[in-house]
């Protein structure tokens, strides 16, 4: 019996215990999770998601690749480097550009992020308890600036979009369009006008990269101008010209308190030890010195490459020498013969921006086995046996015309526009060598040998740290004038026009440079625009605001002018969002598109 | 005569009582040594002893370990304690037994190597009780071909009294009541009962036992005997799993069970029901969860019991959806120690590919892709073609490399296991240590595994026993430093320089870099990973009553796991690149714990026997990690052991939880093993689904009726032996979402943001938005079985149909890409219905049994087919961006391809009919000769993304089956073992075709104007990828239905006599050929392994590794 009792009061025990457990609760432990509306109501909070915002345009617009694609190539002035056929879709509208296209989808998935994050503070900074109240105006500001530059681009790129207000919350499965000018009205236009109220002139905390009061001038004159270009009518299209101008006056107007200074030679601008301290910039996308505070960590800034011609191992450029002085891959956009005639004699511009001369590295010799000499069309006789030293030009890429006697006689290779382009102005197929040799667009250079500053993240790496202009002073007057002509006043616009170019000529030929109302027409605008604002980001922009996207790509760009047509002047609606949309067909594609 | 070993427990109780008092040690070596008898021993031994004042079971004992000579006796009948003294030399084991038993009024028998020691008969009378009306009986039992049988018990049933027959299968009982019913038992064999009922003489032929039909199976939280089981449970014995040399327990089991589908790494049972949620099987080893199937050595595993239908499943509740696998590890046997070693070593060959192109062969398609995209004519120089002065050089110089040679090898592997057991009465262990060490198929690369395992099971009083089973495991990893880069598809260029050295770039720096670099030392690319796991559970087991067993089992395990990573600057991908260096290390961990409670109640009321079975179990798992990342740091030899050295030290943490608490229970009731029901409920609660709708409910039922047990099946029961129909219905469930996967969730990030060198924080959205509607996945599914044995055991057959409806599937959702989130916001939502109907079928037969020779097969088959039923909306949804292979579609299966219809490339001479169809919807581009040839399915001339694709298949089989061959031809034993896996969809070889340098592989058939006109591939263009050519997605998919020899096994067991002179129990050698034939049902997949193609996670791309083809040779060897 006492045995039972025992054996009993054990089975008792473990039941007991079993039923014990059942008080175990099934709340969720998160120690390292945190939620929106508990971060987002607090100041530091609020900070850190307007932080985030600036996160994208780092991480994979500005430095990277893509809008070297989709805002330069696909116009006038690029076709790609070796007539390689990187991303044809947008470089060369080719039948890939369909609503598949990976870099549509990017923009749009990612500037739709920026906008969910502007919502999120514009929806919520009222109620978060800022100690002063300039701080959380600036705040907003920044939130007000980035919005309207986001929804322009959409507006810009795809035409009539969703127009998203409100942070995200519920879920979203059908989706919208709303008319590009009802979005420029409700929202590009009145945000960008707050943020000109909100915002500084100097960036709060100090922190370069800001967008501060000349961005959202220089924003509000940009998008202003493009609103114009949607105006049923003239008298519509006045008031935008209108505003376009107010805004790039009161930035040329107000250059000293907003804090702008200009250069008094037009290639400071692009010199190295200017870049961190540029004070022509109205809006730049910052890339740091230390390589994890980059969205992109080994990655941060690649624009040196994507211009520039493939040099590494070529005529006694040694194989071995750093490779973001003369790349040998991710160059992406040669120039097209139009854009190098595109500069005067007098346009101290092409000198400043273009390098045609890139010197030797590794001594050498020229031999009559060497497979170089037949690239570049060199007479054996003539060259065999010649030294180039460390130092001297081995290469030289230029849009002259140069006598063959005299290329001949050269002992580094030369490539002048005529080998490089045939008379059609298409790039040549003679040999695989050439295609590559063209003039290099330096304005992204981060080396300045003068200097000897270097803004690259690792000394022999190919990526720097150099910042992105992304809004500078000189498209103020270009602005200006574009508006004064749409406004009648060709003469202001001349005015501006010399204004900016004053700097820029080469002496002695003033006279050429100097501009008359006369002169003053959309096609010299776009013209001036090229030289001016080539290879930042504009490009496209440019082109389609003034309609002139077809007519001048295949006009002036032969290799690829056959291929674009109307319906490009909007890209196609991304397939991942209309696929993943319950209405897909309400909402629609862009016309032309499958 | 070789009588079936069963290693299972339970056929021993009922004899317990008569035999407690016999060591158990003793029987179950006799039994054993049953097994291997030939001829007479006895006689032919000759033993010398020399030992004084030892007690007569020290004599006993030295003989036993002597010689092969088993004694048998009882305790009470025979004082053993008492001293003798002997010394003798070269004597027979009578000669022994007659001088140590001398005046203890005793007598033996030997039989041949077993002794049974007794009383002389009249003493023994008297043990038995007298009745009034007693008998005595007298008989013979012999097996079903009338060999006698020696050594079977004969007790009276409901007594310890009895006998054991002797050596002519005779025996004889004096003063038995007349009315006893008497039984007779033998291991192997069926235990058969006769009332006396009078007669004087009964003579008894026992059966064989029919395969599998008393086995036990683990149902869950219990085991019943294979001829209870109401539900579909496929079962694996360890013998099997050992028969062919695999390092891990799931690859031993492809193909042995029906139902259960294996596809690289993946297991599925019965296809997939979930989205979002795991298709995974729930894994219990030794009862409970959280150890790793993968950590497991085969040859540590005693039986694999596999619970398909949902009846089975359902005590397993939220997690049983997916069938469960149950894993028992072997444990030891009291009685004698018992030591083995299996071990096998053997090389991983590489297999050619098709052949990477060399020469002209190589040189050709340049010139056409050149030309075609009309940068090159054949009237230009060489030289202008191959771009670079290197490539030219080394094109002229023929100087090519076959890289797949350089970086690849054919692999060493070893696998070694021994393992120790043994115990008393009280208690047992069992302990094994093995180790598993394969170099990797690229040079450098290995893995290793060791794991040490412990069984202890002790009995503290019969009705409490306690018990703890212990496993360690560590893994190592090394990744070959060319994983990193592989193989490169270029073949031109020499790697070494005319001083052996290694050249960075083989054709120079425009070209690529060479893949051996990496390889130079070991400070370049060094990846390593390690990890030891623990699992340990105990239990105690109470039996307060003797209906009543109450366990308690705490199981823990506990995962630590550390990878480090180095690549250096100078390595063949920063080289290139970025040129920096970036090391990390990783530190992870999990820990789990489990503690399942469960009372079991037996009762059995005349012919109606139920078992109550209840059950709770808590379980809680955390995950956590710390991982430290660095650039550029100073000294390469530093790998990851010196963050701090580096630029920009950076930690990130994590942390994950999620628990359960259930509680189960269960009735298990039949009639005469002739009707069976089982009725089970579960109530489960998870932590990671939304308040409010944590809790959920899985019921189940089962009717079973054994057929063959009717008395109107007497007339067939010569020919069939059992028949069992089942009929069950159950439902599980899925919690199927992520741990905080209802919460809304933003995180901070401590890096990759600065205003130009001013460090700022950020937080940023986390992908998930919190849906608190979500609720349980539920399935539930109908079962009807047929469970047959035929012609005295030769044929076994199972046949399942099933029908599995599974509702409220869990979607992790994305939404609009406008949304935000860069694309990726979602949430998880209930959005449809998926159906899942098949049939599977086991049979297993003697082909063939003669004295000599044996032929066993073993049949599986399954079909499954699977289907979304409905969806929200009633609309398709794309999850992913790809729409060929993310689109859940209506009345398809749940992973599903669809895509452009490849009907061959567009011929010169069909120029007309291509220029009819057009690329795009204005019109502008039409088809041409060389283009991909798609069917235009809606017949609009235009070929559109959205209208000329249709469903092609899925990657989930139609069916698959395993078809198993034993032969044993005296002590050799052959096995060849196939696979077919059929009607499943994947990745297309072709879809590594590149078009702009003419293709890596020979096989690659181009399109050449004229020359080529039947070329399966579009034509060649510089510069142009294949994404780049309208209806590329058509070369992307192909039908992979397979046929594959997977082994081929030869093996030779000594024979005995000789074993025995090596003092070895049993040897068996082997050799094993594993993937000597496939063959494809589509020739697109010609000279690829195509279940190799098919493990590729992407459906969109092959996996294009060399076939890898083993060689082993193994030994068994038992001490």
């Amino acid at each position: 019996m006492k045995k039972f009792i025992n054996k009993f009061s054990i089975g008792v025990l473990l039941v007991a215990i079993t039923i014990g457990i059942n008080s175990c609760d099934l709340n969720e432990f998160n120690p390292s999770g945190s939620t929106a509306d508990v971060v987002f109501s607090t100041p530091e909070g609020m900070d850190a998601l307007v932080n985030q915002m600036y996160y994208n345009f780092r991480w994979k617009y500005f430095g990277r690749e893509d809008p070297v694609l989709y805002l330069e190539g696909g116009t006038d002035l690029w076709y790609n480097a070796g007539k390689a056929s990187y991303g044809p879709g947008l470089t060369q509208y080719t039948d890939v550009l369909t609503p598949k296209l990976g870099q549509l989808a990017n923009v749009w998935n990612r500037v739709y992020d920026d906008i969910n994050l502007c919502n999120s503070v514009i929806n919520r900074i009222g109620a978060v308890p800022y100690p002063s109240q300039v701080k959380k105006n600036y705040r907003e500001g920044e939130a007000r600036w980035l919005r309207s530059y986001c929804y322009w681009w959409l507006v810009e790129f795809f035409g009539d979009v969703e127009m998203r207000l409100q942070e995200t919350s519920t879920p979203s499965f059908y989706a919208y369009r709303t008319p590009a000018k009802q979005i420029y009205d409700e929202v590009i236009i009145p945000d960008a006008k707050l943020a000109c109220e909100y915002l500084a002139t100097t960036p709060i905390d100090g922190m370069v990269g800001r967008y501060t009061k000349k961005a959202a001038y220089g924003l509000l004159a940009r998008v202003a101008l493009t609103r114009a270009s949607y105006a049923a009518n003239d008298t519509e299209a006045k008031v935008y010209y209108q505003m376009a101008l107010d805004a790039s006056k009161y930035v040329i107007d107000n250059k000293e308190s907003l804090g702008i200074k200009l250069y008094n030679t037009y290639n400071q601008i692009w010199r190295a030890d200017n870049n961190k301290t540029n004070t022509e910039y109205l809006a730049i996308v910052t890339h740091s010195s230390n390589s994890t505070y980059n969205a992109q960590a080994n990655n941060p800034n690649r624009d040196h490459l994507y211009f520039a011609p493939k040099l590494n191992g070529r005529v006694g450029i040694t194989t071995t020498a750093t490779t973001w002085e003369y790349p040998k891959e991710n160059t992406m956009l040669m120039p097209t013969k139009y854009f190098l005639q595109l500069f005067q004699d007098g346009d101290a511009r092409y000198d400043a921006i273009f390098q045609e001369a890139f010197l030797e590295t590794n001594k050498f010799t020229w031999t009559a086995g060497s497979g170089d000499l037949a690239n570049y069309v060199k007479n054996f006789d003539k060259i065999a046996n010649k030294t180039i030293n460390v130092g001297d030009t081995a290469l030289y890429f230029t849009r002259k015309h140069i006598p063959q006697a005299k290329k001949d006689k050269a002992s580094y290779a030369v490539v002048d526009i005529d080998m490089l382009y045939n008379a059609d102005g298409k790039i040549t197929t003679a040999n695989s060598q050439l295609y590559y040799s063209f003039p290099r667009l330096q304005k992204y250079r981060v080396y300045d040998p003068d200097s000897n500053v270097k803004l690259l993240v690792a000394a022999n790496g190919t990526v720097g740290y150099a910042d992105v202009p992304i809004m500078r002073y000189a498209e103020m007057p270009l602005i200006a004038a574009e508006a004064e002509i749409g406004l009648g006043n060709k003469a202001n616009a001349a005015a501006y026009i010399n204004d900016l170019r004053k700097r820029a000529i080469k002496p002695g030929y003033e006279s050429q440079m100097t501009v008359g109302a006369n002169d003053m027409n959309i096609g010299f605008i776009l013209d001036e625009r090229a030289r001016e604002l080539c290879g930042e980001w504009l490009r496209w922009f440019d082109l389609k605001r003034t309609g002139k996207l077809v007519e001048y790509v295949s006009t002036h760009n032969p290799d690829i002018g056959s291929n674009v047509k109307e319906f490009h002047n909007l890209r196609p609606i991304p397939s991942t969002f209309l696929d993943k949309l319950l209405n897909p067909v309400e909402f629609g594609q862009n016309p032309g598109y499958n | 005569m070789k009588k079936k070993l069963l290693t299972d427990f339970p056929i021993w109780e009922s004899r317990k009582q008569l035999l407690r008092i016999m060591k158990l040690s003793i029987l179950f070596s006799f039994c054993f040594v049953m097994m291997v008898t030939a001829n007479s021993y006895s006689q032919a031994t000759k033993l010398s002893l020399k030992l004084s004042g030892s007690t007569i079971k020290d004599v006993l004992n030295n003989v036993e370990e002597k010689s092969e000579f088993i004694f048998l006796y009882k305790n009470e009948e025979m004082n053993d304690q008492l001293k003798v003294s002997i010394d003798v030399q070269n004597v027979t084991i009578n000669e022994i037994l007659d001088k140590i038993l001398a005046g203890q009024n005793l007598s033996y028998d030997v039989y041949n190597r077993q002794v049974i020691i007794r009383k002389n008969a009249f003493d023994k009378q008297e043990s038995f009780s007298v009745s009034s009306q007693s008998v005595s009986i007298s008989g013979k039992v012999t097996d079903s071909s009338g060999v006698p049988l020696p050594g079977v018990s004969v007790v009276l049933k409901g007594t310890t009294n009895g006998t054991i027959t002797s050596i002519d299968g005779s025996y004889s009982l004096s003063n038995v009541p007349s009315d006893a019913t008497v039984q007779f038992s033998f291991i192997g064999m069926k235990t058969q009962e006769v009332v006396i009922d009078g007669k004087t003489t009964i003579n008894v032929k026992l059966e064989e036992e029919t395969i599998g039909i008393d086995e036990v199976v683990a149902i869950g939280y219990g085991v019943q005997k294979k001829r209870d089981v109401t539900g579909a449970v496929s079962s694996v014995k360890s013998k099997v799993l050992m028969a062919t040399p695999t390092s891990d327990v799931a690859t031993a089991m492809q193909g042995r069970i029906a139902g259960l589908d294996m596809n690289g790494t993946t297991l599925r049972i019965r296809g997939n029901r979930s989205i979002n949620g795991s298709n995974e099987p729930l894994v219990i080893i030794d009862g409970v969860q959280g150890g790793s199937m993968s950590d497991l050595n085969p040859a540590d595993v005693e039986s694999i019991d596999v619970l398909k239908d949902a009846s089975s499943t359902a005590i397993y509740g939220s997690q049983g959806a997916n069938g469960v696998i149950i894993i028992t590890t072997k444990k030891a046997l009291p009685g004698k120690m018992a030591i083995s070693y299996n071990g096998y070593t053997g090389f991983n060959m590489m297999e050619a590919h098709p052949e990477y192109r060399s020469g002209e062969n190589w040189l050709e398609p340049q010139k056409i892709a050149a030309q075609n995209a009309g940068l090159w004519t054949p009237s230009s120089d060489l030289s202008l073609l191959l771009g670079t002065n290197e490539t030219y050089n080394a094109y002229m110089a023929n100087q090519w490399t076959n890289y797949d040679n350089e970086l690849m090898q054919d692999a060493f592997f070893h696998n070694h296991q021994i393992s120790a057991m043994g115990g008393n009465d009280k208690t047992t262990a069992r302990f094994s240590v093995g180790y598993y060490g394969t170099e990797a198929s690229f040079k450098k690369g290995s893995n290793e595994r060791f794991n040490l395992r412990s069984n202890i099971d002790h009995k503290i009083r019969e009705w409490i026993h306690v018990g703890i089973n212990t496993q360690i495991t560590y893994n190592a990893k090394t990744t070959s430093p060319y994983a990193g880069t592989a193989t490169t598809g270029m073949q031109l260029g020499l790697p070494y320089d005319s001083n052996g050295q290694l050249v960075t770039y083989p054709l120079g720096a425009t070209g690529y870099v060479n893949p051996l670099i990496d390889g130079v030392t070991d400070y370049l690319y060094n990846k390593r990973s390690y990890g030891t796991n623990v699992v340990a559970n105990g239990y105690i087991e109470v039996k307060p009553v003797k209906e009543l067993t109450l366990r308690s089992q705490f199981n823990t395990s506990i995962k630590n796991a550390t990878s480090g990573s180095y690549i250096d600057n100078e390595s063949s991908t920063q080289i290139s690149s970025t040129k920096k260096s970036t090391a990390e290390m990783k530190k992870s961990g999990n820990r789990y714990v489990e503690w399942n409670n469960i009372a079991t109640y037996n009762k059995k009321i005349g012919d109606h026997n139920f078992t109550l079975t209840g059950i709770t179990a808590w379980t809680k798992g955390i995950y956590d990690e710390m991982i430290g990342t660095s650039y550029d740091q100073l000294i390469s030899t530093n790998l990851w052991y010196n963050l701090q050295s580096g630029l920009n030290p950076n930690i990130t943490s994590g942390y994950t939880q999620s628990q359960t608490y259930s509680y189960a229970g269960r009735l298990n009731y039949d009639y005469k093993g002739k009707y069976l029901f089982t009725a089970s409920v579960r109530r489960d609660g998870s932590s990671v689904l939304a308040k409010g709708n944590k809790w959920a409910s899985f019921p189940s039922a089962a009717l079973a009726w054994r057929i063959s047990d009717e008395s109107f099946m007497k007339s067939t029961s010569s020919w069939l032996d059992d028949l069992k129909f089942r009929a069950t219905y159950g439902v599980t469930g899925n919690s199927g979402i992520n741990a905080y996967g209802t919460q809304s969730g933003v995180s901070a990030f401590s890096t990759g943001l600065a205003f130009q060198d001013a460090y700022v924080a950020r937080y940023g959205y986390n992908n998930t938005i919190g849906n608190t509607d979500t609720k349980w996945e539920k399935s539930a599914t109908t079962d009807l079985g047929l469970d047959m044995t035929l012609f005295k055991g030769r044929v076994n057959a199972v046949i399942d149909v099933y029908d599995t409806k599974t509702t409220d599937i869990l979607l992790f959702r994305t939404l609009a890409t406008s949304a935000g989130n860069d694309g990726l916001f979602g949430l998880y939502q209930n959005i449809g219905a998926t159906n899942n109907r098949g049939i599977e079928i086991t049979l297993n037969t003697v082909n063939v049994k003669t004295k000599n020779f044996q032929w066993n097969s073993t049949i599986t088959f399954s079909s499954n087919k699977e289907k979304i039923v409905s969806l929200v909306e009633d609309k398709n949804i794309q999850l992913g961006n790809t729409k060929e292979t993310s689109t859940l579609m209506i009345g398809r299966p749940i992973s599903s391809i669809q895509s452009f219809v490849y009907d061959g490339i567009w011929k010169t001479s069909e120029t007309d009919q291509a220029s009819a169809l057009y690329k795009d919807a204005k019109k502008a581009n039409s088809f041409k000769p060389g283009d991909i040839h798609v069917l235009d399915l809606d017949g609009d001339s235009i070929i559109d993304e959205n209208k000329d694709i249709r469903y092609l298949g899925s990657p989930t089989p139609k069916w698959f089956a395993g078809f198993n061959n034993d032969f044993v031809y005296k002590n050799f034993d052959m096995s060849v073992y196939a696979y077919f896996r059929w009607g499943q969809w994947g990745a297309n070889p072709a879809a590594a075709y590149d078009p702009s340098t003419g293709g890596e592989y020979t096989t690659f058939n181009y399109w050449v104007a004229n020359t080529n006109e039947n070329g399966n591939l579009p034509a060649l263009y510089r510069n142009r990828k294949f994404y780049e050519y309208m209806g590329y997605q058509s070369l992307s998919y192909v039908d992979q239905s397979y046929f594959k020899i997977k082994t081929l096994t030869l093996g030779y067991t000594l024979p005995t006599r000789m074993a025995k002179a090596a003092k070895l129990e049993k040897v068996r050698f082997y050799i094993s050929l594993s993937n000597p034939f496939y063959m494809a049902k589509s020739s697109w997949m010609k000279g690829f392994d195509p279940e190799l193609i098919n493990t590729s996670t992407d459906v969109k791309s092959p996996n294009m590794q060399n076939t890898s083809r083993s060689y082993v040779i193994g030994l068994n060897i038992n001490l």
